[in-house]
């Protein structure tokens, strides 16, 4: 019941802001307008730190780069991005995870090229939650994230102010196992990953699609405990002041994962079989 | 007066009462003395310092069921009735002891139903008085067939009087009578022996007051009176001894016997028939007394009753100086020769033996010449042992006793399926040899080392035998084992697998090379070789059932270094093997060079100790994955070497 409630309540929500998205009807524009793709490198941490038999901190950490000045992918320091949370395994199949984010916007502007004044860096907090649930096709995984964020953040701007939205992301993604029947050290990976995010909230007039992300993924399991990816990601949404305007994105993503149990050796037990 | 007889009265009256109170009957479970016997008894008593005193009637019994081996019940009730007075037994005792089984066939009387039995009876009646034996003592054996007496087995009557036993005596089996007398408990006047049989065998013996006069035996109408003086009259320069009628009574009386006999073929008879009925006699006294182990009289009550069985009186001849020795030294010489002759007869090359080697063949016959006469030996042992010489003029029955010791000129002995003949010196025997004890002696003594010279050359002889026996046995063992080995490293069984085949060509070419080199040997070379040949072979087998066991162990070490880890990302239990600098080494290095090693240089320890390692190297590897291998792991890490990381793995300091 579970699994099912939740999609069907996220897909009418979503459905709800497509439909009541608020539409100008003197400024509509005759076409969308394709902002060329920028470029940018994030480079990533994500890290399972084991606290009890289902119990986990979730932490992550991304240094983001972007072009800027006409240097592609690193011309500037973009974001740093830090989410944590408390993750709770309720079975072998589905998990749900609950926590803060705290990234810090880099100015768009390091060099003082453009007129505007902006912050050096300004801070965007967020709560978010997710729901994480599996399923098994063979040899092929398939995961399902629904994930909640709740912001405040403001431009770099300096006289810009804090605005608050929400999120709404869903994820589908896919591990096939490439070169061994099943997941262990040594396994190369595919994974496809496409993510819808939308957003909501007063700020948010005719831009509800925040950011289609599209992105293969290939990865590599080094041990049980660590596994490392790397992707090429298309991003797509619509600018928050301007729905018909839409921004691209090519973002090359490399990303380690990995897990740490700091319990005893004899608690180290699989979580299956505790679940079991 | 009137005073006096009342006062009289109240005496008496008093004295009754307080006797009366004093006496008790008891009733319940008993247990005759110092026995298990326990039953149901009832009986008078009184008690004296806490002490119980029978004092009345005293009667026992007990009825137990048995099961006998045929699964028929036994029914055996014992029982034991008498009077005491103040502890003592006195008047008639019955003693009753019955041993039934019950038939199938049932009887039914009016309201009764019974079963008649069959088995037997123990009937013992005596007289005591004061504790003491007196007047007539009877027993009886019946045997009992369909509930009533059918056969009397044994009777015995006898007469104490004054404690001692006096007037006739009369005892009876199914197949002999004897009558006699005792007087002041000494065998007195005729004692008949009178069997029935066809031939009339009887038997007289005469004492006057304890010493045999007279001894008359007839056995079918063959008839001989003997006379003992050193028995009949009293000689008053030597001690006199009184002996109880016992083994040692029946032992005079047959060396006595024997003395008069040629002491060879028919004359025996005469001896065994006397021995028989003095141990018939004995019997039957005992069955007086006795049931079995059963001590009847002295079960119950008080002061011990002391069995008696009549007596006789003898002289003593004392032993004159160094005689003992004499007898000692031929008693060691034939116990000497007796135990040679044993040894050689139950050694099994010597059968064997005398076919392959006609050294053997002559000595074998030449013993058995000697073994002739062991007979003859061992009856001048067991007599020269016998108390009873104290009591016999011994140089006379000596002389008697004394056989003839003769050997041949020659000995007949069959070597390679022919009979041969061949002279061979014999011990001398003197005629002076065979007129007293002392030259029998010298004789014996010389018969005794030339039996132990004989058995030493044939001990040596017979180990050649032996060995060669073994070699053959151990060459055939070492064919087998060969074979085998071929059979299994050409992978003729399912467990034959890649570590096998890895090895398998330098096995079979060792064995091969091991087996032409043991071949070329000389027979002397080969008898001290070939148990290390066949313990090289034998390694050579355990290799290949340690590498059939290799993939298990090599499996279980990767299940035992294997840890299964939740792998949060993927959400899958992940193995993750630990304790990887352990493992990977032994894994990965040693166990390939411990198989490689064997192709390089293989000899029989390489074999063995490869073998060896190969599980004291798993056993401690599943050691390690539970303790803590810090330092191991320190020192295992990039190393090579398999020499340092066996010495390693192996080093119990390396572990915390």
């Amino acid at each position: 019941m579970g699994k099912k409630y939740i999609l069907l309540r996220l897909s009418i929500l979503l459905l709800m802001f497509v439909d009541t998205s608020p539409v100008s009807a003197q400024e509509r524009p005759t076409s969308s307008q394709f902002e060329d793709a920028s470029t940018l490198i994030w480079l990533g941490t994500y890290g399972i730190v084991r606290l009890g038999d289902k119990l986990f901190w979730d932490a992550q950490t991304h240094y983001r780069r972007g072009s800027y000045n006409g240097v592609p992918w690193v011309g500037r320091m973009t974001q740093i991005y830090n989410r944590h949370g408390l993750t709770y395994q309720f079975t072998k199949d589905f998990r749900a995870t609950i926590g803060g984010v705290l990234r810090l916007n880099f100015t768009p502007d390091p060099s003082g090229l453009t007129e505007t004044d902006y912050k050096y860096i300004t801070l965007e907090p967020r709560i978010w939650h997710e729901y994480l649930f599996k399923q098994q096709f063979g040899r092929v995984q398939v995961f399902h994230r629904l994930r909640m964020e709740h912001r405040w953040n403001r431009g770099n701007e300096i006289n810009s102010e804090y605005i608050y939205r929400d999120r709404w992301r869903y994820k589908i993604f896919a591990n096939i196992p490439l070169n061994k029947p099943r997941f262990e050290p040594g396994t190369w990976f595919f994974t496809p990953d496409v993510e819808i995010i939308m957003q909501s909230g007063g700020p948010v007039i005719d831009a509800p699609l925040e950011d289609l992300r599209i992105q293969p993924i290939i990865g590599y399991v080094a041990s049980p405990q660590m596994k490392y990816t790397m992707s090429m990601m298309y991003t797509l949404g619509q600018r928050r002041f301007d729905g018909a305007v839409y921004r691209q994105r090519w973002i090359f993503r490399f990303n380690v994962y990995f897990n740490i149990d700091f319990r005893s050796s004899d608690s180290k037990m699989p979580i299956m079989q505790m679940l079991d | 007066m009137r005073i006096i007889i009342w006062g009289f009265c109240v005496l008496l009256f008093s004295a009754s009462v307080v006797h009366a109170q004093s006496r008790e009957t008891y009733q319940g479970p008993f247990t005759l003395n110092k026995d298990t016997i326990t039953g149901e008894a009832n009986y008078r008593y009184f008690l004296e310092n806490k002490d119980t005193i029978f004092d009345g009637s005293f009667e026992f019994q007990r009825v137990r069921l048995n099961t006998l081996k045929n699964g028929n019940t036994e029914v055996n009730s014992f029982e034991i009735f008498g009077k005491f007075e103040e502890n003592k037994k006195s008047g008639t005792w019955v003693y009753f002891n019955k041993r039934l089984v019950p038939s199938t066939n049932v009887r039914v009387s009016e309201y009764d139903v019974s079963y008649p039995a069959r088995g037997r009876s123990f009937f013992i009646q005596s007289r005591f008085k004061n504790g003491a034996p007196s007047g007539d003592w009877t027993f009886l054996k019946k045997r009992i067939e369909a509930g009533a007496p059918s056969d009397t087995l044994r009777f015995g009557r006898l007469a104490f009087l004054n404690e001692k036993l006096n007037k006739a005596v009369f005892l009876k089996s199914a197949d002999t009578i004897v009558e006699g007398r005792f007087t002041n408990n000494l065998l007195d006047g005729d004692w008949t022996f009178n069997a029935h049989d066809s031939c009339g065998t009887r038997e007289l013996k005469t004492f006057d007051k304890g010493r045999l006069q007279r001894h008359r035996v007839t056995l079918c109408e063959e008839e001989i009176t003997f006379t003992y003086p050193w028995l009949a009259e009293l000689d008053t320069a030597l001690l006199i001894d009184t002996l109880e009628y016992s083994q040692l009574v029946t032992d005079i009386i047959a060396l006595s016997l024997k003395s008069q006999l040629s002491g060879k073929g028919d004359d025996m008879k005469f001896v065994d028939y006397s021995i028989a009925t003095n141990l018939f006699v004995q019997s039957e006294l005992k069955d007086f007394w006795y049931d079995g182990k059963i001590d009847v009289w002295n079960a119950v009550g008080q002061p011990k009753v002391k069995p008696t069985y009549g007596q006789m009186v003898v002289n003593q001849f004392p032993f004159e100086e160094g005689e003992r020795a004499v007898y000692e030294e031929l008693i060691a010489a034939i116990d000497s020769f007796e135990l040679t002759l044993k040894l050689l007869k139950d050694n099994p090359y010597l059968e064997i033996g005398k076919y392959a080697y006609s050294r053997i063949a002559i000595l074998s016959a030449v013993l058995s010449e000697y073994k002739k006469h062991t007979d003859a030996y061992k009856y001048i042992r067991q007599l020269l042992k016998n108390d009873a010489l104290l009591y016999i003029p011994r140089k006379e029955l000596l002389r008697h006793l004394i056989f003839d010791v003769t050997f041949p000129d020659f000995i007949a002995y069959e070597f390679k399926e022919t009979q041969r003949t061949e002279s061979y010196d014999f011990v001398q025997v003197q005629s002076s040899s065979l007129n007293n004890i002392e030259g029998f002696r010298a004789l014996t003594a010389s018969i005794n080392k030339e039996i132990n010279n004989l058995s030493m050359e044939l001990d040596v002889l017979l180990e050649v035998v032996r060995k060669e026996l073994a070699l053959t046995e151990f060459e055939e063992d070492m064919v087998i084992k060969k074979d085998s080995i071929n059979k299994l490293f050409a992978g003729a069984f399912e467990d034959f697998n890649d570590y096998h085949r890895d090895v398998a060509e330098e096995v079979k070419g060792f064995t091969e090379r091991q087996f032409k080199t043991y071949i070329n040997l000389d027979v002397e070379q080969k008898r001290e070789v070939v148990d290390d040949y066949i313990a090289c072979f034998r390694h050579a087998i355990r290799l290949y059932e340690e590498l059939s066991d290799l993939p298990r162990k090599l499996s279980r070490l990767d299940d035992v270094y294997t840890r299964t880890v939740w792998n949060a990302f993927l959400m899958v239990d992940m193995d993750e093997r630990v304790k990887e600098r352990v493992y990977e080494p032994v894994v990965n290095i040693l166990y390939p060079y411990l198989i490689n090693e064997l192709k390089k240089d293989i000899n029989c320890e390489i074999i063995k100790l490869h073998s060896d390692l190969i599980t004291e190297v798993y056993s401690n590897m599943l050691d390690l994955r539970d303790v803590d291998t810090r330092d191991l792991e320190r020192l295992l890490r990039r190393e090579r070497n398999p020499y340092v990381i066996l010495e390693n793995v192996l080093n119990p300091s390396l572990r915390r």
